[in-house]
């Protein structure tokens, strides 16, 4: 069995192509999933007991308080002579008017008030001891204790700061200082690492954000903040332009930004860990405490990561074991071959009474061979590129990592899999193929059969050409060959597919959302305002639950949305937008390019947009009814807007606010092209305590611009990956056709074809095949992703549109045969160095 | 005007091998003419199938002189070769070399592919005695029926000359005979030159010219008073 080892491992030189291929799947294969894992180990190694260490919360909560009943007027009048003392007089208006509707029955906009005063409240931490009174019993029953943490954000020139007041007591979300020192004076500021490495600030050097001149003096995480979403306005965090900084309590009351509270909770007892819906769950009926919509985003900040770590260690699993899937479809076409060349041998070896085992044994080169080299190839290029994919990840989450640890089970794995997985089949392969007698291994032209596939083939390409019809019978000799080609052609047709829909896709989108529009800032106030202007938009904006639809013909149809996690049906939420006829600086179109606004005529009239009429299935002409509160509203559609994110529906804004309960010009928002937004320092500390938000259009743009030129990045990974297997395959497997059709190749050069009129006829084989694969995968691909879509569009806020064009689909199946013509060419070499004596051989 | 064909002139065909120097051909000369039957005799190792391969352009010569209707065939390159093959010659093999996916008539039409002027097909099926066969495949038929086939295919391009190397040789008698015989009617009908390479000495009695060689020497070249019928000759 030794010498039969040893002769197919001296084979090996002569298969250089083959083996090269084998190696390069289970390389890639296994670095992969080397690298991966090893960057998901550091940041795991670190994550849970970063947890532990810096007692990041477990939950934040609201407070129950019922702004109907829990206060009395003399609790106001006290809160108004001291925390409220230095309102702002529009605020105080506001808190008179709570104060007055006290014990009263029915509050006019009772809900619109209440959240008011309960902004204006936390802003001035009125309700200290409302609070008390309400979270004490709660932490007692559920043993957690709490901190009422607050924090700015401020938007200068394109970057945001979120400013949190270091205290040093602190018990809760412990900063973790990684170099430098925590700020001690008025006017130190700590920094996050990445944003000083992006933007060059060392310690010890002056910042400045706004007019105000800053210390630098530490670099810091906030642990809260594993994934850095600072602001809902910029949901995709950016190392250059997104930083937290810690300072004193004296700087962060004079820093200049839109004030955000939050209770963060941590459970006394370090084990205890309960995700956010089983909190919210335990919560449900408490009267106390309550989990909102903050809470989930809160957590999502801290828990990304544990699920990004789950799914990926998945993801490289997988991985593997596809590539390694890939790698036993061209074992077997290269044992099979490779047992066909020398079954005369091996009809030799048998009726000499070797057994079938010790022969099939022999055909394990291959695996063992390709296992040894490429896992062991595969771990150090792994191990290498760990480093770099650790810092991917620390892009996205910002916390400290572990050093590289040398994992033997990887280096186990990335051998033993390949081998043990490839060997067995490979074996398995072998032992069927050897089951013949040695007689007929040993009679000539055993291997003339023709199979029905081929027949058939011959049949139907009667009609056609010489050179053609020989094409097509060569590649129908291997019915093997044909379908590996063809499998590879059509996944990596999905994948090009996949890439040209998804390049535009999202830019597409945000095209058709952002186009059009001239604000700068959209700007949204505390209360409401009142006026009119000629050069901004003033809209009174307020949500409502969509109910029913009903068409042109009077059907109702109700609207129902099912939760992602459970089969509840929750109440579908939109902004209603109440406009002066038409906004100035946004403009609104439908599908054909009409203006919308001068179909907005009737007090009852609405456009909505895309996103909407998809998710409620609504038309033109259709009539929607909404609920707010008790009160019930009706309009209708009169056109639809072609933007897909975000809820849109514009309705007149007179009507609207004084249904509301509000006089004709109230607005409580505003689109303004008035730069002096883009920076808070631009702004007077009465303006700046009116406003709730200010979202710069510019910096979403480019923030989601930047995120899909990232994720573009990655894409491209993806398709240069497949196009590498696509080519590992293709060319092992041109290979092995020149290797198969040796002799025919020969004849033909004895006959007198040239080198050039050979290849064309032997290489080219599959060219047909290829072309029917990729366009076959592209409606599959159109299809897979509409799905894939629908699904998105139904938990998240926006609509997709898939858009595949000719030209697209033409530069994919472009791409995909450049691919194939290089492997073809390559192979060319191969088939050129046959010789002529071949042909002249005996058998 | 010449009737030579083939011209040899001191042609020698050295290898170079780990023991040594092997001469295949050690200083051959003769000449061919044109529309005859040549049959080059010679048991294994004599150098005949080197012979084949340097008449044929399958491989140069080391030294001497090759001409092919006066042109120096032995100072081609590959391109050149492959276009003098292409042009001139027909093969005929010991192992017949058809293509087992490509029906008989195929098979044929591969020939016939590679001239501006070939042959009929259905024609030579005919001469050849398979015209019912053309849609079967080649693992259907007899090892005597592939050869005709291989016999059909290399006549398709209606080549000056037919090569065939050892053409009997996985035959038996009675498909043998018939396979000379065929080979005997082609050079008739189409004034074919032929040259056929074998061990088998009863074959030398069908040839207008025997050439003998051993040990890449030739050793004998003499005419034959009278050529014999295929079916005739003493099958050794």
């Amino acid at each position: 069995m030794g010498l039969l080892f040893l002769n197919a491992l001296k084979g090996l030189r002569k298969k250089k192509v083959q083996m090269i291929g084998i190696i390069l799947c289970i390389v890639l294969a296994t670095g992969i999933y080397t690298a991966m894992s090893s960057a998901l180990d550091r940041m795991e190694d670190r994550y849970h007991n970063y947890l532990r260490e810096q007692n990041v919360e477990d939950f934040a909560f609201v407070p129950k308080i019922d702004y109907s009943k829990d206060y009395t007027k003399e609790e106001i009048e006290e809160l108004k002579q001291n925390e409220l003392k230095d309102l702002p007089s529009d605020q105080m208006n506001i808190v008179n008017t709570y104060q007055m509707t006290i014990g009263s029955e029915n509050v006019p906009n009772a809900d619109m008030l209440y959240s008011y005063i309960d902004y204006i409240f936390n802003l001035k931490l009125a309700n200290q001891k409302k609070l008390e009174e309400k979270i004490g019993p709660a932490t007692l029953k559920y043993d957690f204790s709490y901190y009422t943490e607050v924090a700015k954000v401020d938007s200068e020139d394109k970057k945001l700061y979120k400013a949190i007041p270091y205290d040093k007591d602190r018990k809760i979300n412990i900063p973790y200082l990684i170099e430098g020192k925590m700020p001690e004076e008025d006017n130190e500021i700590t920094v996050l690492p990445s944003f000083a490495k992006h933007n060059n600030i060392n310690i010890g050097d002056n910042y400045k954000i706004g007019d105000n001149e800053y210390k630098v003096v530490g670099y810091a995480y906030s642990p809260e903040h594993i994934l850095p979403m600072i602001s809902v306005n910029s949901p995709i965090f950016s190392e250059k332009n997104h930083n937290i900084s810690y300072m004193t309590k004296n700087t962060y009351d004079s820093f200049i930004g839109i004030e955000e509270t939050a209770y963060v909770a941590a459970f006394n007892d370090k084990d205890k860990t309960l995700d956010i819906e089983t909190i919210s769950d335990m919560l449900k009926n408490d009267e106390n405490i309550a989990i909102d919509m903050m809470s989930f985003m809160r957590i999502g900040r801290v828990n990304t990561l544990d699920l990004e770590i789950v799914t990926d260690r998945i993801f490289a699993k997988y991985f593997m074991y596809l590539l390694l899937a890939i790698s036993v479809f061209v074992i077997i076409v290269v044992t099979k071959k490779r047992i066909e060349d020398e079954k005369l041998q091996i009809g030799v070896l048998k009726a000499l009474g070797y057994k079938r085992v010790k022969i099939a044994v022999s055909y394990l080169v291959y695996p063992i061979f390709g296992s040894l080299i490429g896992g062991l190839v595969g771990f150090v290029l792994g191990a290498f590129a760990s480093g770099y994919l650790s810092n991917i990840y620390l892009s996205y989450f910002n916390m400290p990592i572990a050093g590289y640890r040398f994992n033997l089970t990887y280096l186990a794995e990335d051998i033993l899999v390949p081998l043990i997985v490839l060997s067995v089949l490979s074996f398995v392969i072998a032992m069927f193929m050897l089951r013949k007698k040695p007689l007929k291994l040993l009679k000539e032209g055993s291997n003339l059969k023709v199979n029905f596939f081929s027949k058939l083939v011959t049949l139907i390409t009667k009609k056609l050409p010489f050179k053609t019809r020989f094409r097509y019978s060569l590649a129908s000799r291997s019915l093997g060959k044909l379908i590996i080609v063809t499998l590879t052609s059509f996944c990596t047709g999905l994948l090009i597919v996949l890439i040209l829909i998804g390049i535009n896709m999202f830019s597409s989108m945000l095209d058709k959302t952002f186009d059009g529009m001239k604000l700068k800032s959209q700007v949204t106030y505390i209360g409401s305002m009142s006026g009119t202007s000629d050069t901004e938009d003033y809209i009174y904006a307020t949500s409502m639950v969509v109910k029913e639809v009903i068409d042109k013909d009077g059907k109702a149809s109700k609207v129902e949305r099912k939760s992602e996690d459970s089969d509840k049906v929750e109440d579908y939420t939109i902004n209603v937008n109440g406009i002066d006829n038409e906004l100035k600086l946004l403009e609104s179109k439908d599908e054909n390019g009409n203006n919308n606004y001068p179909k907005l005529i009737n007090d009852n009239d609405t456009i909505i947009n895309q996103n909407i009429a998809k998710i409620i299935n609504a038309n033109v002409g259709d009539t929607l009814v909404l609920k707010n509160g008790d009160k019930e509203f009706r309009y209708n559609i009169v056109a639809i807007d072609n933007s897909f994110m975000g809820s849109l529906m514009y309705v007149k804004r007179a009507p609207l606010a004084l249904e509301l309960e509000n006089d004709e010009l109230a607005y409580n928002t505003k689109f303004t092209d008035d730069n002096k937004y883009s920076s808070m320092s631009n702004l007077s500390k009465e303006e700046t305590e009116k406003i709730a938000n200010i979202l710069s259009i510019e910096d979403l743009r480019e923030n989601l611009e930047n995120q899909m030129s990232s994720s573009s990045g990655a894409i491209y990974v993806v398709i240069l990956f497949a196009a590498i297997m696509a080519f590992v395959i293709i060319l092992v497997i041109a290979n092995i056709v020149v290797e198969e059709n040796k002799k025919t190749i020969s004849l033909m050069k004895v006959m007198g074809y040239n080198d050039s009129n050979i290849s064309s006829i032997v290489l080219n084989i599959y060219t047909p095949f290829i072309i029917i694969a990729y366009l076959l995968s592209i409606p599959v691909m159109k299809r897979l992703l509409e799905f894939i879509v629908s699904k998105l569009t139904n938990s998240m806020d926006f609509a997709i549109p898939i858009e595949f064009s000719f030209i697209k689909a033409l530069i994919g199946l472009i791409a995909l045969l450049i691919s194939y013509f290089i492997a073809i060419f390559i192979s060319r070499k191969t088939l050129n160095k046959v010789p002529l004596s071949v042909a002249l051989k005996r058998e | 005007m010449s009737n030579i064909i083939y011209s040899l002139k001191s042609v020698k065909k050295t290898y170079k091998s780990g023991s040594g120097i092997t001469h295949a051909l050690d200083g051959v000369s003769f000449d061919i003419q044109k529309g005859e039957v040549i049959v080059i005799l010679g048991p294994s190792g004599s150098g005949k199938s080197t012979m084949l391969n340097i008449l044929s352009g399958i491989d140069v010569p080391t030294s001497g002189k090759v001409k092919y209707l006066d042109k120096e065939i032995g100072k081609y390159n590959d391109k050149e070769l492959t276009s003098y093959r292409k042009e001139n010659l027909g093969f005929i093999f010991q192992s017949y070399n058809l293509i087992p996916n490509l029906t008989i008539y195929e098979n044929v039409e591969l020939g016939a592919y590679l001239s501006e002027a070939p042959l009929n097909i259905d024609e030579l099926l005919k001469i050849v005695g398979l015209e019912d066969m053309k849609n079967k495949f080649p693992y259907q038929l007899s090892g005597g029926q592939m050869q005709r086939v291989a016999i059909a295919r290399a006549v398709a391009k209606n080549p000056k000359v037919l090569f065939c190397d050892e053409p009997t040789g996985a035959l038996d008698e009675k498909m043998g005979k018939q396979t000379l015989k065929l080979i005997q009617d082609i050079n008739k009908k189409y004034g074919t030159t032929v040259i056929i390479v074998t061990h088998n000495p009863s074959i030398a009695n069908l040839g207008n010219m025997v050439i003998k060689m051993n040990s890449g020497k030739v050793t004998d070249i003499h005419r034959n008073d009278e050529i014999m019928n295929a079916e005739d000759i003493r099958w050794a």
